[in-house]
């Protein structure tokens, strides 16, 4: 491997704890800190009322016309919203939870994963032998 | 005892009226039938259902478990339609007729009937804050006027209002059973807009559309009238009743051409009824006893329906069951559908007389806005104008009005769903120029 790929694990440290989900302390009036279910949820809630303020502006309606319809309308598709994130980080977490126990299971398939800097393109790429025009002969 | 073909039909069997009714209404005939009879000899079973407040309730899908239609079937539940030239006394037979047979009077569509809304404003009062294209005329601007570019509006306005008060009276008889004499219908409109060509009052490219939409929109009606009443009077004698009128403008622009091509146009429209409704005509150069229009209505045998012989009345006969007729009933008492499929989606781009500059929708609708209604928001929807708090669970798709119920769409719905682009850019429409009519006409 070429070295001047290589960084410090100091800086490979730094890398990883930048900016991940989940990382970041939770702050109420920050929502990208929010947990993805609540991020969706509040979302969608909020673009349901913003739908409901721009019908009532073009068709010239106050704030109570249809309301209580609306609102149910509008807590179904939040609450789906929320249950959507809900599956979505538990979709994740399962995901990665299997291919770490199947790594347990199997470390010797991910001895490649051993350097942290990855493996030069000559181990990834099969032997390549190039075959050009100009060695061949043409009538 | 009434014999019929067909008795295993529910409707039949629902349209039946009680033996007694039926020993007093024929008087030992050759052949027996079932039809109109004068309001005192009618008897209604005692489970006889009340009416369906369908102005206040609609009617829709949710409601058809819980009320049948054919419930209310009478003998009398009848259409019935009273034809002719101007000034030719259908109003007052009508009304007479109506109240003979316990039936609603329907009076002919007015402009008046749409423009003036629920608050009492009267739209022609705006008409000099209009663009021009917006102020159609009534009856009354169109006599004094008949050249005028907007006539064509006008025509095609009153024809739609046709369409709707037809509907409304089918809705009538379906929700509540009672017949409904009308005055007109939207099969015959079309004696006008020959007129009005005959005339070149309406242009030749409005005039194809007229017909076309025509053609497209009566279809969407379904039921014909089950009789047709044709006052025949002689045009000299119409004229000589609107001089009696003594409306000046209405006897300036009236002219023997008009009328008498209104005349000509009923024979083709009395042609085209014929194939589905019985037709009485009465020479009504001197008005009759209406005690005999209701005696003649009554030897009319208006039930008789067989599919090979013949189309009268079998729209009426079509649905047998109870779901075909809460259908039905359903989509006359809401209209919403008959309107999409009569007159959505036909272009007007070669009738100049129908063009409407965007620019002037928007203006018009500010000063909808800032002028007629004061006030950001749609009829029915102005608390400080008196209205209630209505319309907080509304929920279908075109129930719009705090009312689940419209007369006419171009009534006050209209303003629900026009729009202009002058709304994007300024949202709550305040931007009123007042400089715009100077400006542009």
């Amino acid at each position: 491997m070429t070295e001047c790929t290589r960084v410090s694990d100091k800086e490979i440290e730094r890398r990883e704890s930048y900016i991940r989900a989940g990382d970041r302390p939770r702050e109420l009036l920050d929502p990208f800190t929010w947990e993805y279910r609540w991020k969706s949820g509040t979302l969608f809630t909020a673009m349901g009322f913003a739908s409901i303020y721009a019908y009532n502006t073009w068709y010239r309606k106050p704030w109570y016309f249809g309301i209580f319809p609306r609102l149910a309308l509008v807590g179904a598709i939040g609450a789906l919203a929320y249950g959507a994130g809900a599956m979505r980080e538990h979709h994740n977490k399962t995901r990665d939870a299997v291919i770490e126990h199947y790594m347990q299971l199997h470390p010797d398939d991910f001895d490649h994963f051993k350097d942290r800097s990855g493996r030069a393109w000559s181990e990834v790429l099969l032997p390549w032998y190039p075959k050009r025009a100009q060695y061949y002969k043409f009538d | 005892m009434v014999v019929y073909d067909r008795v295993s039909s529910l409707a039949v069997r629902r349209l039946l009226a009680p033996a007694g009714a039926l020993k007093q209404g024929w008087k030992g005939g050759e052949q027996q039938m079932r039809s109109i009879v004068h309001k005192s000899i009618l008897q209604l079973p005692e489970n006889y259902p009340q009416p369906w407040d369908y102005k206040n309730k609609g009617y829709q899908y949710t409601d058809a478990p819980f009320d049948c239609t054919q419930d209310r079937f009478t003998q009398n539940s009848r259409l019935i339609v009273v034809e002719g030239n101007v000034a030719s006394g259908k109003s007052s037979l009508a009304r007479q007729l109506a109240d003979q047979l316990g039936f609603y009077h329907m009076p002919e569509f007015k402009m008046d009937d749409v423009l003036i809304d629920r608050y009492g404003n009267d739209l022609r009062k705006f008409y000099h804050l209009f663009p021009k294209r917006f102020r159609i005329p009534d009856m009354q601007m169109f006599y004094k006027n008949p050249m005028d570019e907007l006539s064509a509006a006008m025509q095609e306005r009153i024809f739609r209002c046709r369409f709707d008060q037809y509907l409304n009276a089918l809705a009538h008889i379906m929700n509540t059973g009672q017949g409904v004499v009308l005055e007109r219908a939207p099969h015959s409109d079309f004696v006008f807009a020959n007129a009005m060509r005959a005339k070149n009052y309406i242009g030749h490219e409005f005039f194809k559309y007229y017909y076309f939409v025509r053609k497209n929109a009566l279809p969407k009606l379904n039921f014909w009238p089950h009789l047709v009443i044709y006052l025949d009077v002689p045009v000299a004698k119409c004229m000589e009743n609107i001089r009696k009128r003594g409306k000046v403008e209405e006897i300036a622009c009236l002219d023997e051409e008009y009328l008498g091509t209104i005349e000509e146009s009923y024979k083709d429209s009395l042609r085209e009824y014929r194939k589905h409704s019985k037709i009485l005509a009465f020479d009504w150069s001197t008005p009759g006893d209406v005690d005999s229009v209701v005696e003649d209505i009554e030897a009319t045998d208006l039930d008789f329906f067989e599919w090979h012989s013949g189309d009268v009345f079998e729209e009426w006969h079509a649905p047998v069951d109870e779901i075909t007729w809460n259908g039905w009933r359903q989509y006359v008492t809401s209209k919403s559908n008959a309107h999409f499929y009569a007159f959505d989606g036909i272009e007007t781009h070669d009738v100049g007389e129908l063009y409407i500059n965007p620019r002037d929708a928007g203006h018009f609708l500010q000063v909808m806005r800032q002028e007629v209604l004061k006030s950001p928001y749609a009829y029915g929807y102005n608390l400080k104008k008196g209205d209630e708090m209505a319309g907080m669970d509304n929920w279908r798709t075109f129930h719009v009005l705090p009312e689940k119920w419209y007369e006419y769409w171009w009534k006050e719905l209209w303003y629900d769903n026009w729009n202009a682009m002058e709304l994007v850019i300024d949202p709550q429409m305040k931007n009123l120029d007042p400089d715009y009519l100077h400006a542009h006409h």
